[in-house]
């Protein structure tokens, strides 16, 4: 047991050590995720209340959710088109609301220090700007596809997010990109017939959304901003890759490949992957300078090359036919990037890999045990032995994610 | 925060507003200063995710048939080049008489009005000028109305050009797209700038101006 001094000594460590591992993230020495491990490690040995961190949890989760809420009830209600209000005054409303949330934000965090709520009023000015937006050109009929809509909205946001560094303005800008970017190449379906050459093209975005990511670590004003590219790139590689398992699009696929000219399509994927591999090049060369090869984060070193290939591989694998082939290419693919994520997670103490991967682990057993079983039983059979089947996964998961978090985080941090 | 980073920050935000004003104020231009014109529609009703409901709007004019074998000559409308390609402009030659409730396709007699064959943009009009008589000594208003080839379709003696004009959707308060849907007659109101953009102004449905109300 310890006595008072020792626990005051204790707490005056501790408060020395977050201010230290704060200066060392943000000259980038250590990773945010690093900071909370450190910090966590010493919480149990000099326990302070955890009342403090459990509130600031609490209310950063709270607030953004309330954010999300309001800016979503903002964007339904232009979205109803409600005609009581005049024009003029729908206008008026809306800029209201932006200039008042930015406002009350910019009070919130900087005048009474209350940054989790100040951050979270900021994020819906973001989003009230986007419901202007979607006001402006509704009332005038404006005739435009919604990808422009969700660029010119992303436009507006993504400066924000780095001038106020609010990450989950960020997140909420780089999410109407890739949703944008999506849609905006579903749309153009004529200059995108092949759905493989799609697949092809956001492998190569999430490549590159990965390299831009990478790249902000060597800013210390940037480095918070890191991880959102990372996971967003991340997610989307590996959801693609995902797509790619399924022999049935690569068959569709495979069967249209002569009617199509193959070079039109292929220039902005290697416009991305060009992108990336800069991206990846200068990053290797900077980062060979500050560190040893042995430590090098194994994910940025394999994450883009890989997205590349794969990218390429999708893209030229109708030319050579055997849509069996490549569905085992690309499932074997798939597994090894499941086993790299864990891995990685495990060795760079990053819980969200180890999610991700075991996600993903999930979904292709999942898949694969529909695709295999599918014709051989009848629905009954197969929802319960399906259902029996889940509950055993979602067990040995649950066992295999509490070994593999046990070893990034101490004990008592499990949940 | 620094003074340079409340200057950004401040200047984000009213570029932000700025986008959003002037968009409208660049419309509400466009509504007051251009040519009105009736064009008659056949409304159906879809959603949009972020908007909400709206009416989608096709025109006579959404569909050109250009003869096959006399592109540019004596078919019933000059003068779409066989160059043509989707994605191209269109720029179509519209007239309303006073007495007449609908703007349809009409002659041109401006000889500026025939196409480059390599050119991107091509023009609209009838060939037929035995209107032109008719048409002398009565109220009229000409516009020119930009549309975008987004359709080309070949038969055996007509090519029929898909045309979007920029004024194909209507959006309406929740739950009001069905009136227009099953109204029997709908006219769309459109000003037209000399640029030959269109912006909606309102509907006429089954003859009376439709109150959004």
């Amino acid at each position: 047991m310890r006595d008072a001094g020792q626990e005051s000594t204790g707490k005056d460590v501790l408060e020395r050590l977050r201010n230290d591992t704060r200066e060392w993230e943000a000259s980038g020495i250590i990773t945010e995720a690093q900071v909370a491990a450190i910090l966590s490690y010493y919480d149990h040995y000099f326990p302070v209340s955890a009342k403090p961190q459990i509130y600031a949890r609490l209310s950063t989760i709270l607030a953004t959710m309330g954010a999300v809420l309001v800016g979503l009830g903002i964007i339904l209600f232009v979205g109803a088109n409600w005609q009581d209000i005049p024009l003029v005054m729908r206008f008026a409303l809306l800029c209201a609301t932006i200039v008042i949330c930015n406002g009350s934000g910019y009070f919130l965090l900087y005048i009474r220090g209350y940054a989790r709520s100040g951050k979270a009023i900021f994020l819906v000015g973001s989003l009230a700007f986007g419901a202007g937006v979607f006001l402006a050109t509704q009332v005038y009929h404006y005739e435009t596809e919604p990808p422009f809509l969700l660029f010119w909205w992303c436009m507006g946001v993504i400066p924000m997010a780095y001038i106020l560094r609010l990450r989950s303005v960020l997140c909420l800008g780089v999410g109407i990109f890739i949703v944008a970017f999506i849609w905006f190449v579903v749309d153009r379906g004529g200059d995108m017939e092949s759905t493989v050459a799609f697949i092809a093209l956001v492998t190569a975005l999430g490549s590159a959304l990965f390299a831009i990511g990478t790249l902000h670590r060597f800013a210390n004003s940037l480095v918070k901003f890191s991880g959102v590219y990372v996971t967003f790139g991340m997610g989307i590689l590996v959801s693609a890759i995902y797509i790619l398992s399924f022999e049935e699009i690569l068959h569709d696929d495979f069967l249209d490949v002569m009617e199509r000219n193959p070079v039109p399509e292929f220039i902005p994927i290697a416009l991305l992957s060009s992108l990336a591999l800069v991206c990846w090049v200068s990053y290797v060369a900077i980062k060979r300078r500050q560190i040893a090869a042995i430590h090098f984060p194994i994910l940025d070193l394999v994450a883009i090359p890989w997205g590349i290939m794969v990218a390429s591989i999708a893209y030229w694998a109708p030319m050579i036919g055997n849509s069996v082939l490549f569905a085992a290419v690309f499932n074997t693919v798939l597994a090894i990037t499941i086993v790299a994520m864990i891995v990685a997670g495990v060795a760079e103490r990053k819980n969200y890999l180890i999610n991700m991967g075991l996600l993903f682990f999930g979904l292709l057993l999942l898949t694969r045990y529909i695709d295999l079983m599918w014709g051989m039983m009848n629905g009954a059979l197969f929802f319960i032995v399906g259902g029996i089947f889940l509950l055993l996964i979602g067990f040995f998961l649950e066992r295999a994610r509490r070994r593999l978090v046990l070893e990034v985080l101490p004990v008592g941090d499990l949940e | 925060m620094s003074s340079i980073t409340r200057w950004l920050w401040v200047g984000v935000v009213a570029l932000q507003l700025f986008s959003i004003v002037a968009f409208g104020v660049y419309q509400e231009f466009a509504l007051r200063t251009g040519t009105q014109i009736t064009l008659q529609t056949t409304p159906i009703d879809p959603r949009d995710l972020f908007r909400g409901e709206y009416v989608v709007l096709r025109y006579d004019i959404s569909t050109l048939k250009v003869a096959t074998y006399e592109p540019g000559g004596s078919g019933e409308y000059c003068c779409i080049s066989e160059t043509a390609r989707i994605g191209d402009d269109v720029l179509v030659s519209l007239m309303q008489h006073a007495d007449e409730q609908t703007a349809s396709i009409t002659y041109s007699d401006d000889n500026s009005q025939e196409s480059d064959p390599q050119s991107k943009t091509h023009y609209v009009h009838l060939v037929d000028t035995s209107s032109l008589k008719f048409a002398k000594g009565r109220s009229e208003k000409r516009v020119i109305i930009r549309g975008k080839i987004e359709g080309i379709e070949t038969f055996a003696f007509t090519t029929e050009y898909s045309i979007e004009y920029g004024v194909e959707n209507f959006f309406v308060p929740e739950g009001r797209g069905s009136e227009i849907e099953a109204a029997e007659d709908v006219k769309v109101v459109v000003a037209v700038g000399k640029d030959g953009d269109s912006v909606i102004k309102n509907l006429i449905v089954d003859g009376k101006a439709w109150n959004s109300r």
